[in-house]
């Protein structure tokens, strides 16, 4: 026998998968003991062999539990080829495609899905050529964290992670409840900070640990009452207090209305449009319009004017 | 080096069989590529099959894996020679994320990805794939509504004729009037963008969609030599160009976000937390506007030109507000009203 003894874990799960892979009538735990774990004690033999039912499942190779003999006086277990394998997928060339490009758009070189997109390839044909389209996609973020917090949503559990602000400063522990996850020129989730006690954006780009799903029975947490609100755009979008009026040049104008949804206030004579822009953090979007450069004015709330003149002033070195 | 979980390589070793399987005369190289693994990875996973088999163990049970003149080969292993269903994991990053890229306006895509999905989602196990499905309606994929241009670029592309189009330059501040032949269209970073070729710099250029004010066909059609292409765009998007400029800035801490969303060279932590940037672009007023925007948290480095381009631009903004241009109501005309 070449089989080490005891086998190692990964070993022993291989074989365990071809003994009942191959047999065709339900084997009993005693059989399975005698071909796989020979030598344990009936405590060891149980142990380790509930750990190995549950592994397998949870890798989606369900065992399945079925009378040995048509008396049903004993049960035994087997693995139904039928159940375990993909099927033939049966997808057409350009079904191919898409799930390729859409693997790629917005997921980028993740394990797991390069690990599903093979048995795709495997169970329907050919792996596309990329480049088909007229469409192009570019790999966005690729996030290692998507698996187990779409798990983590799934199931309503807790998740902890440490977290680096956009700030700069040490990385902090967090422990939330997922809501959701948003794709917006890189992957968000947006879930319920347990400590500060309010629904946050977490950038995935920003996780400085592992996601780790905390231990216990679910769901641990409610469903949110609404739909979490979604990433802001702009410093135009979110809890927005007050207008502000903006004139803008005819060549950005048009854009900036189509972009924010503003409203116009007023058309001049020299082209220029004047906008009611909601603003919602003041400090970004300040900067978000001194970013137009000579090509946007603030007309109000007056201190925002000054703040603005305050700020270019220093720019140009004008004391 | 971490030790991998075992579920982890198990996972990795269900999907090597068939693999190797489906690909005779695979080479070590090709299979540590296609699976992500070292030579030193994959040789331990061969031998842990070559020990693996049925019961009792015998020479002729075991699965034959090895590697001869680099060829890799597995045999005997009937009982693994198909992959298994996908995890409740991969499920739910495969169809979660699908669904809601599928449901995303402006997809050309979208009606085979959903048919695709489908087909996967039957052959999926119940548990995950209703998993998939409750993770599904909490994921979203925002990018930018479709922009109206859209249509008609995909058009002409596919018609490989040429478009008129008045474009907008935030760089630059201006509009611009340009005849291009469109090769592409594509989205990253949550944005609509189209490579075309430019007849004006008589070079491949790089637009965003959102700020095509206005499209109209030209008539013509392209010129073979401005449509094809050997290299595809995604490789091509954020390479420097041959007539680059080498510019730098350094960043506050607080301004972190920069160096997310620019592509750059290279990054350096310099003082009090501060990092410079240093990137290749075809030219600076964008950088000049960037810097206006990030105020005391952003500063010029090289070239010398570049600070100077911000002070000036600050000033000519500054001498809008302080001219008096400021408008008032009384002096133009209440859009609301509709009065033109």
């Amino acid at each position: 026998m070449l089989c080490r003894d005891p086998m190692a874990k990964v070993e022993r799960l291989i074989n365990l998968i071809a003994l009942l892979m191959e047999t065709r009538r339900p084997l009993t735990p005693e059989q399975i003991r005698a071909a796989i774990y020979k030598g344990q004690s009936d405590v060891a033999f149980k142990r380790m062999f509930e750990r190995d039912k549950e592994e397998l499942r949870d890798i989606g190779i369900p065992l399945e539990r079925a009378a040995t003999d048509v008396w049903e006086t004993e049960e035994g277990y087997l693995i139904r080829r039928e159940e375990a394998t993909l099927p033939d997928l049966g997808l057409e060339p350009d079904e191919q495609a898409a799930l390729w490009l859409a693997a790629r758009a917005s997921l980028g070189g993740d394990t797991t899905l390069q690990r599903a997109l093979l048995k795709v390839s495997l169970a329907g044909g050919t792996v596309p050529s990329s480049g088909s389209s007229a469409d192009a996609t570019v790999a966005g973020a690729a996030s290692p964290h998507l698996p187990g917090l779409l798990d983590a949503i799934a199931e309503r559990r807790r998740v902890r992670f440490r977290y680096r602000t956009g700030g700069g400063g040490a990385p902090a522990s967090r422990t939330v409840e997922p809501h959701a996850l948003e794709y917006r020129g890189g992957w968000y989730l947006a879930a319920y900070d347990t400590n500060r006690e309010a629904v946050r954006h977490f950038k995935l780009d920003r996780f400085a640990s592992e996601v780790t799903p905390v231990a216990g029975k679910v769901p641990q947490f409610e469903p949110p009452a609404s739909a979490p609100p979604g990433v802001p755009h702009g410093p135009w979008e979110g809890a927005a207090t007050i207008e502000a009026r903006i004139a803008f040049g005819p060549s950005s104008a048009w854009w900036v209305q189509r972009r924010t949804g503003a409203r116009v206030v007023a058309q001049r004579d020299d082209g220029w449009i004047e906008l009611a822009v909601p603003m919602a953090d003041r400090t970004t979007f300040l900067s978000w319009v001194l970013g137009f450069a000579d090509d946007a004015e603030i007309l109000s709330p007056d201190d925002l004017r000054a703040a603005a003149i305050e700020r270019l002033r220093r720019a140009a070195g004008v004391a | 080096m971490p030790v991998e979980p075992t579920g982890s390589r198990l996972e990795r070793i269900l999907v090597l069989v068939p693999w190797v399987v489906a690909h005779p005369g695979v080479t070590v190289d090709e299979v540590g590529e296609r699976f992500g693994v070292t030579r030193a990875e994959l040789l331990a996973d061969l031998e842990l099959l070559f020990v693996c088999g049925l019961p009792p163990f015998g020479p002729g049970d075991l699965i034959e894996a090895y590697v001869d003149g680099d060829i890799v080969t597995i045999r005997f292993a009937d009982y693994l020679s198909r992959p298994m269903r996908l995890t409740r994991r991969e499920a739910l990053v495969l169809l979660a994320v699908g669904r809601a890229l599928a449901s995303q306006p402006g997809l050309a895509e979208a009606a085979s990805l959903r048919s695709a999905l489908g087909k996967l989602e039957r052959a999926t196990t119940p548990d995950a794939a209703s998993a998939a499905k409750d993770a599904a309606e909490h994921v979203a994929i925002d990018v930018e509504r479709q922009p109206g241009a859209l249509h008609a670029l995909r058009l002409a592309i596919s018609q490989r004729r040429r478009v008129r189009m008045t474009y907008y330059s935030f760089g630059r501040g201006e509009m611009t009037e340009r005849v291009v032949c469109p090769l592409v269209v594509f989205t990253t970073g949550g944005s609509w963008y189209m490579e075309a070729f430019d007849e004006k710099s008589g070079e491949d250029r790089i637009f965003r969609v959102d700020r095509i004010r206005d499209l109209v066909p030209a008539g013509e059609a392209c010129e073979e030599h401005e449509t094809s292409r050997d290299r595809p765009t995604p490789e091509r998007l954020f390479t420097a160009g041959e007539h680059d400029l080498e510019a730098a800035i350094d960043v506050s801490p607080k301004a972190g976000w920069v160096a997310e969303r620019t592509p750059h060279e290279s990054a350096k932590k310099i003082a009090k937390g501060w990092t410079r940037l240093t990137l290749r672009t075809p030219n600076l007023p964008w950088l000049e506007r960037l810097l206006l925007q990030l105020g005391d948290e952003g500063r010029a480095s090289a070239p010398p030109e570049l600070a100077e381009g911000v002070r000036e631009i600050a000033r000519k903004a500054l001498a809008r507000y302080e001219g008096g241009a400021r408008s008032s109501p009384p002096r133009t005309r209440r859009a609301a009203r509709g009065g033109s």
